[in-house]
C-alpha cells in the first residue's frame, strides 16, 4: 500500500497517492484536465503541452505540465486559474491550427480527444490569418491493419512510445522541424508488429485508423458490452462493440491485472469469426429440422441408453457453465480434450494455447485422460457420442481424433453442439445449433487463473437457439422447453457458484469487472513478463473510460 | 400565471341567443350571396390542372446535392442518420479513390414511409449535401419500393415530375432555402 | 266510373306521387347541403364527377355516391341483435315517408262529377295522425343504437330518444295553439282556412291569413322543435362525431347506412312541407283565393311563366359567372363548353317565357285546364315555401355550432315548454274575445 499525502487542488484538500503525477491526482478526484500525449500505461512525454496547471513553488507561481510533475505533500495546484486556462487554451489552439476539419469523414469522430477537449476547454472564435499548412499524406497505407493520415496527427507521440517501449519494434517517428514536423514511417518500414491495432486505439485523433473498421460504423452508434477475448488462453478483457446485432470491432478493456489497455491483433481482428459460417437451424443427417423435432428425437434416442453408453466430449472452448452442466447432468463419460498448443506466443500477451478455457476444465475437474474412452470406443461399447463446441474432426494430430476417425462406424449416434458450420458438422447425425459466446452470458478462467465474465452482446438469429450449457442440460435430462430450470446461462452460473467457496459471494452480475483471481495453479506466466508497462499507475486510479 | 376567464353573464332576451343566431345567419348569408354571384372571388385553385408556385422555403422531399463533377457532395458522415428521429436514413460508407475525398456513400437510402419531414437531417449536414426542397406536394406510391428513395433517385434533380415546376431551380443558392442568417453563419466559420 | 273506383285511382296515383316527392328531394338536398356548405365556407364544392366531361354542377356526385353505397359490402357485425339491426334503417325510412300522405299539395280538381284530391287521405283528424306517425321516428334511431351493441351507438340513441321526447312536447303544445287558432283538425281544412286576408277583431289586416301571422310564437317553437326532431344541427347530438364517433349508425355500412342518411333528409323534406302547410298557408297563394285564381287562370299561367323566367335568369347568371370565373381549366372533352351552353340555354328559356307572356294573357281557358294551371301554380307555391325551410336547414347547419346536452335540455324544458303553454293561454284569451 502506497503512502497517501494531502495536496491542495483548486483551493481544496485532496488525499492522493505519493509519487503519482498531477494528472492522475486530478483523475482520481474527477477534476477535469485535458491531455493528449499523457497515457496511464505509457511513459510520460510532455509533448502536447495541453495539461498546463499553475503550481506554487518557492520561486512563486509557475505554469507547468501536469503530467511531468509529481505531487508533493502540501502542494498547491490550480487547474482553473487564469494563467493555467490561458496556457491550456493556447496549446489547444495551436494543436487545432493545422488540424484538418474533416471530422465528418474521420473515423475517430465521437471518441476523439481533440473533439472532446475542444468542447470542454477550447476557444470558439477563430483567429487564423494565414493560410493553413498542409502536411500532406492522407490515407497512407502504413501497415497491415493501419492507415496513416499525417495531416490529422497532433504529434503527441503516443504511438511512437508504444512501439518503442512496449512492443519494441520502432516503426514510426517524427520527421522535420517546427510546424512542418509530421509523423512518418521509418524508411522501408511497415507496421507489421502483432500489436499494431493498439496504436489506433491510443491515437487521440484520427491519424491512425484501422483498415478493418474504417468507414464501417460511426462510433456513437456502437454499443459496448463487457466481454473477453477467446482467441488464446490469456483471455484479455475486451469490449464487444456492436450495432444492429453485428459486431463491428473488439476494443481492449482496461484491466490493470491482466492486459492493461492492450490486446493483440490476433484477438482484435477475430470479431468477423462471430458472423462467419454460422449455423442457425438444427440438422438431422444434414437435413434441416425444427428445434422441437430435434429435442424430441434426441430425447427419444437417448432414453433407451444407459449413461455408461453415452460419451461426452468437450474442448477447452466452452464456458464454465457448460463444464458445470457436463459435470452435473451428463455422468462420468465426459472428457475434455486439450488440442495441442500450436499458436504464436510472446512475452507480452499472446499465448500458444489458442483456446480460452483450459483452466475452467481443470477447475471443474473434468477428465482429460482419453485412453479409457478410446478403449471403450474401440470395443464398440459407446452407443452415443455427444461433441460439445469443438471441431473434433479437424484435429489432425490428436490421438483421440485419430481413433475416432478410424472407429466412427462403431458409434451409432453422434450429436454435435456447435455454433459454426465446420468440418465435424458433415460427419455427425444431429447438429444442435448453440449460441456463440457473444450471444450468451458466460464465465471463463484464463491461463493465469482469473475468472472473468463475458456478457451477452448479440441476440441470436433464432429465439430457440440456446446457450451450449442449456442445450446440454436439455439433452442430458430430456427436459421439455417449459420444464427447463434455466432460461439464461447466467442462472446456470448462479447455480454453480454455491458449490465453490471462491465464487459463492459473487452473483453473475456482481462479478468484478477485473475478474476474480482463483487460487489454483497457473498454466502460463503473468503478462508482460520483464516489461515495464505500469508507468503511471497509482492505487487511487479510476478506470480510464470514466475519466 | 393562471388567468381565469369568467363565463359572460347573459340575462333576459340575450339568453335566448336570438340576436346572435340571426347575426350569424346574416354573416353566412352574406357569404352565400357574394360567392353565388361573384365566384371569381373564391380563393380555390383547381389543383392538378392549375398549380401555384411552390415557395422556395418549402420543405418537401429530400435530394442529394452534387459536386461540380457530378459525384454526390455527401461524405457519408452519418450526421443526418444520427440526427434523424425516425431512423429513416440508411447510409453505407465506402472508401473513395481520391484520398482528399476519402469517404463516399456507397448506398444512401431514405425510407419516406418512416420519415417525419422534420428537416433535422438538413440542419445536421455540414456540407449542404442534403436538401429538402423538391417541389413535389404529392409523392404517394402504390408499393413500398415507390416511396423508398435510393441514391440514384436522390441525385436526380431533373425528374420530369417537377423539373418544370414554376420557380424551381435545382441549382439555387443556399440562401434561398436556408435564409440569409445561415449564409452569414457559414461565412463566419470559414 | 263510379266514385269508389275514382277514389281508389285517386289514392293510388297520389300515393305514388307523394311517396316519390321526398325520394326525389333527397339527392337534391344532398347536393344542396354540400354546395351550401361549400359556398358558405368560401369553397367551390363537389364538382369533379363527370360523364363524358359533363358535370352538372356536381349533381353527378350524388349518383356516384349512390352507386358506391350500393356496391359496398353490407356488413352485419357479429355482436349485433340481427332483427332490430336490420329493421332499424327500414323503420326510419318508412316512418319518414308516411306523413306526407296526409298533406294536400294543391286544391282538389273537379273532374266531371268527381273530385280529384291532391292528397292521399283526407283524414278528418289528420293532424293528430301526422304527429302520431312522426313520433314513431325515434324508434328507428333507438333500434339502431340498441341493436348495434356498441356504447357509442347506445349513447347516441339514448340522447336521441331523450331529445325527441323532450321536443315533441314543445312541438305538440305549439300545434295545440295553432289548432285553436284555426279551430280545425283536418289538414285540408287548415289549408283552406289560410286563404284570403287575415282578420283580427273584425278588422282586416293587410297580411295573408297564415299561421305564421296568426300565431308567430307557435311558429318559432315549432321551427326550433322541428330542427330537434330531425336531429339537425344545432341539435345533432345524436351523431356528434366529435363525441360519440357517429352515434347510432356507427355500425352500419353500405345501403343500410344510406337509408339512415336518406331518412334524415326525408324527415327534413316532410318537416318543411308540414311547416309550410301549417304556417305558410300550404299551397295557398297570398292575397288571392283559389276561386279568384280559377276565374283568371290566364294570369296564373302568366305568373308561372314569369316565375320560370326569373328563376332561369338568375340561374343563367350564376352559371355564366362560374363559366367565366373557372376558365374551365379543369374540364375536358364536352365539359369545356358545358357551363357556357347551359347558361345560354337558361337565358334562352327565360327569354322564351317572357315572349310567351303577351300571348298567354290574351288566352282564355276552359274549366278543367284552368284548374290544372292553378293546381300547378299552387304546387309551385307549396314547394317554394318548403324550399325556404329546406334552405334554412342547410343555412343553420353551417352557421351554428352544436348545443351542449344541458343546453339542449334547458331549451326544451325550461323555455320552449313554458312558452308554448303560455302561448296556448294567450291564444285562448284572444280567441274568446273574437
Amino acid at each position: 500500500m502506497q503512502k497517501m499525502i494531502t495536496v491542495n487542488i483548486n483551493n481544496q484538500e485532496y488525499e492522493v497517492q505519493e509519487d503519482c503525477n498531477i494528472v492522475e491526482a486530478c483523475d482520481a478526484h474527477n477534476i477535469p484536465l485535458q491531455r493528449f500525449c499523457y497515457h496511464r500505461y505509457l511513459p510520460v512525454d510532455g509533448s502536447c503541452r495541453t495539461c498546463m496547471v499553475e503550481i506554487e513553488t518557492p520561486q512563486g507561481m509557475m505554469v507547468t505540465t501536469a503530467c511531468t510533475t509529481k505531487v508533493k505533500p502540501g502542494m498547491a495546484i490550480y487547474t482553473n486559474s487564469e494563467k493555467a486556462v490561458a496556457a491550456q487554451k493556447s496549446a489547444l489552439e495551436f494543436l487545432l491550427l493545422d488540424h484538418p476539419l474533416d471530422c465528418p469523414i474521420c473515423d475517430k469522430a465521437g471518441e476523439c480527444l481533440l473533439q472532446d477537449n475542444y468542447f470542454d476547454f477550447g476557444r470558439y472564435d477563430f483567429r487564423r490569418t494565414v493560410a493553413r499548412y498542409f502536411k500532406g499524406g492522407k490515407a497512407l497505407n502504413a501497415g497491415e491493419h493501419i492507415v496513416l493520415d499525417q495531416e490529422r496527427c497532433i504529434l503527441c507521440r503516443r504511438c511512437i512510445r508504444f512501439f518503442d517501449e512496449i512492443v519494441r519494434t520502432p516503426e514510426l517517428g517524427i520527421i522535420s522541424r517546427g510546424h512542418e514536423s509530421s509523423i512518418s514511417l521509418f524508411p522501408e518500414k511497415f507496421i507489421r508488429n502483432p500489436y499494431s491495432g493498439n496504436s489506433a486505439d491510443i491515437c487521440p485523433v484520427g491519424a491512425l485508423t484501422l483498415k478493418e473498421f474504417r468507414f464501417k460504423q460511426r462510433v456513437w452508434f456502437l454499443k459496448k458490452t463487457k466481454s473477453i477475448c477467446t482467441q488464446c488462453a490469456r483471455g484479455c478483457s475486451i469490449y464487444i462493440e456492436h450495432n444492429k446485432n453485428t459486431v463491428w470491432r473488439f476494443m481492449p478493456r482496461e484491466n490493470p491485472a491482466l492486459n492493461r489497455v492492450w490486446m493483440c491483433d490476433r484477438g482484435r481482428f477475430s470479431f468477423n469469426k462471430l458472423h462467419e459460417k454460422r449455423i442457425f437451424t438444427p440438422l438431422k443427417h444434414q437435413e434441416e429440422i425444427s428445434f422441437n423435432q430435434l429435442y424430441d428425437d434426441i430425447a427419444e434416442l437417448l432414453k433407451t441408453r444407459r449413461s455408461g453408453e453415452i460419451a461426452w466430449v468437450v474442448g477447452p472452448f466452452s464456458s464454465n457453465e457448460t463444464y458445470y452442466a457436463l459435470k452435473t447432468y451428463c455422468g462420468d463419460n465426459a472428457v475434455c480434450l486439450m488440442p495441442p498448443a500450436s499458436g504464436e506466443r510472446d512475452d507480452l500477451l499472446m499465448l500458444a494455447e489458442e483456446y480460452p478455457n483450459a483452466q475452467g476444465a481443470t477447475f471443474f475437474g473434468l477428465q482429460t485422460e482419453t485412453a479409457p474412452l478410446i478403449d471403450k470406443i474401440q470395443k464398440g461399447r459407446i452407443a452415443a457420442l455427444i461433441i460439445v463446441e469443438m471441431d473434433l474432426f479437424n484435429l489432425r494430430n490428436d490421438s483421440f481424433a485419430q481413433c475416432l476417425m478410424e472407429n466412427i462406424h462403431k458409434i451409432p449416434l453422434k450429436i454435435y453442439l456447435t455454433a459454426y458450420r465446420d468440418e465435424t458438422v458433415a460427419r455427425v447425425d444431429y447438429v444442435v445449433p448453440v449460441r456463440t459466446y457473444a450471444e450468451t452470458n458466460g464465465t471463463f478462467i484464463n491461463a493465469t487463473s482469473l475468472l472473468q465474465k463475458a456478457c451477452q452482446a448479440l441476440v441470436p438469429e433464432h429465439p430457440d437457439i440456446d446457450a451450449a450449457c442449456i442445450a446440454l442440460y436439455t439433452i442430458a435430462t430430456g427436459a421439455r422447453k417449459h420444464q427447463r430450470r434455466y432460461s439464461d446461462a447466467s442462472e446456470m452460473y448462479d447455480k454453480l457458484r454455491s458449490h465453490y467457496d471462491e465464487l459463492r459471494s459473487f452473483q453473475f452480475n456482481q462479478i468484478p469487472e477485473y475478474g476474480i483471481a482463483l487460487n489454483m495453479p497457473k498454466r502460463a506466466d503473468e503478462p508482460f513478463k520483464g516489461i515495464h508497462v505500469d508507468f503511471n499507475v497509482c492505487s487511487t486510479a479510476k478506470p480510464l473510460e470514466e475519466s | 400565471m393562471v388567468k381565469i376567464v369568467r363565463r359572460p353573464h347573459l340575462a333576459g332576451m340575450r339568453k335566448l341567443y336570438v340576436v346572435e343566431i340571426l347575426g350569424g345567419l346574416l354573416t353566412t348569408l352574406a357569404h352565400v350571396l357574394r360567392n353565388l354571384f361573384f365566384p371569381e372571388k373564391l380563393p380555390t385553385v383547381f389543383y392538378p390542372e392549375n398549380r401555384k408556385a411552390i415557395p422556395a422555403a418549402y420543405r418537401g422531399r429530400h435530394r442529394l446535392m452534387k459536386r461540380e463533377d457530378g459525384s454526390p457532395r455527401c461524405t457519408a458522415c452519418m450526421l443526418c442518420a444520427t440526427s434523424c428521429p425516425a431512423f429513416c436514413i440508411h447510409i453505407q460508407a465506402g472508401e473513395a479513390d481520391d484520398p482528399f475525398k476519402e469517404k463516399y456513400p456507397v448506398d444512401f437510402t431514405i425510407d419516406l414511409l418512416r420519415c417525419v419531414f422534420c428537416g433535422l437531417c438538413v440542419e445536421a449536414c455540414p456540407l449542404d449535401a442534403i436538401r429538402m426542397d423538391v417541389p413535389l406536394v404529392s409523392f404517394a406510391g402504390y408499393r413500398r419500393e415507390d416511396v423508398i428513395l435510393t441514391k440514384e433517385i436522390l441525385l436526380q434533380h431533373e425528374n420530369a415530375d417537377y423539373a418544370h415546376a414554376p420557380g424551381y431551380n435545382p441549382h439555387r443558392p443556399l440562401s434561398v432555402t436556408h435564409g440569409v442568417h445561415y449564409i452569414n453563419f457559414l461565412k463566419n466559420i470559414k | 266510373m263510379d266514385s269508389l273506383t275514382f277514389g281508389a285511382i285517386n289514392i293510388v296515383v297520389m300515393a305514388v306521387v307523394m311517396w316519390n316527392i321526398p325520394l326525389q328531394f333527397i339527392p337534391l338536398m344532398i347536393w344542396l347541403e354540400r354546395k351550401g356548405a361549400a359556398i358558405i365556407q368560401d369553397r367551390i364544392g363537389p364538382l369533379r364527377a363527370n360523364i363524358f366531361g359533363i358535370r352538372l354542377f356536381g349533381l353527378l356526385h350524388t349518383i356516384a355516391d349512390a352507386i358506391k353505397l350500393l356496391f359496398k359490402e353490407d356488413i352485419i357485425p357479429n355482436h349485433v341483435h340481427r332483427l332490430y339491426y336490420v329493421m332499424a334503417p327500414f323503420w326510419s325510412m318508412t316512418v319518414a315517408l308516411v306523413p306526407l300522405m296526409l298533406i294536400p299539395i294543391a286544391s282538389p280538381l273537379q273532374i266531371g262529377a268527381h273530385l280529384f284530391r291532391f292528397q292521399v287521405a283526407d283524414y278528418s283528424s289528420g293532424l293528430v295522425l301526422l304527429f302520431a306517425i312522426t313520433g314513431l321516428g325515434v324508434y328507428g334511431t333507438f333500434f339502431a343504437g340498441w341493436a348495434s351493441n356498441n356504447k357509442y351507438s347506445l349513447l347516441g340513441s339514448l340522447r336521441s330518444s331523450a331529445q325527441m321526447i323532450s321536443y315533441e312536447l314543445g312541438m305538440g303544445l305549439a300545434i295545440v295553439a295553432v289548432l285553436m287558432a284555426y279551430q280545425e283538425i283536418s289538414v285540408s281544412s287548415i289549408v283552406e282556412k289560410q286563404s284570403g286576408m287575415m282578420k283580427l277583431f273584425h278588422w282586416v289586416v293587410p297580411l295573408p291569413n297564415w299561421g305564421i301571422f296568426l300565431n308567430p310564437v307557435a311558429f318559432v317553437v315549432f321551427l326550433v322543435s322541428a330542427f330537434a326532431e330531425t336531429n339537425r344541427t344545432p341539435f345533432d347530438l345524436v351523431e356528434g362525431e366529435s363525441e360519440i364517433v357517429a352515434g347510432y349508425h356507427t355500425e352500419y355500412s353500405s345501403m343500410k347506412f344510406a337509408l339512415f342518411f336518406m331518412a334524415e333528409y326525408a324527415h327534413m323534406v316532410v318537416a318543411s312541407i308540414v311547416m309550410a302547410t301549417l304556417f305558410l298557408g300550404g299551397y295557398q297563394i297570398p292575397y288571392v283565393t283559389t276561386e279568384q285564381l280559377r276565374h283568371n287562370s290566364h294570369y296564373a299561367l302568366c305568373a308561372i311563366l314569369i316565375i320560370i323566367a326569373l328563376l332561369c335568369l338568375i340561374a343563367g347568371i350564376i352559371v355564366y359567372k362560374r363559366a367565366k370565373a373557372y376558365g374551365m381549366s379543369f374540364a375536358e372533352k364536352l365539359g369545356k363548353k358545358e357551363y357556357f351552353v347551359i347558361s345560354y340555354l337558361l337565358f334562352a328559356a327565360a327569354l322564351m317565357s317572357i315572349f310567351l307572356v303577351p300571348l298567354v294573357v290574351q288566352m282564355r281557358f276552359a274549366a278543367l285546364p284552368s284548374q290544372i294551371i292553378v293546381a300547378a301554380l299552387q304546387m309551385m307555391a307549396l314547394f317554394g315555401k318548403a324550399m325556404i325551410f329546406l334552405w334554412l336547414y342547410v343555412h343553420v347547419r353551417w352557421t351554428l355550432p352544436r348545443f351542449r346536452y344541458d343546453q339542449l335540455m334547458n331549451l326544451g324544458w325550461k323555455i320552449l315548454f313554458p312558452v308554448s303553454l303560455l302561448n296556448i293561454a294567450i291564444t285562448g284569451i284572444v280567441i274568446s274575445f273574437t
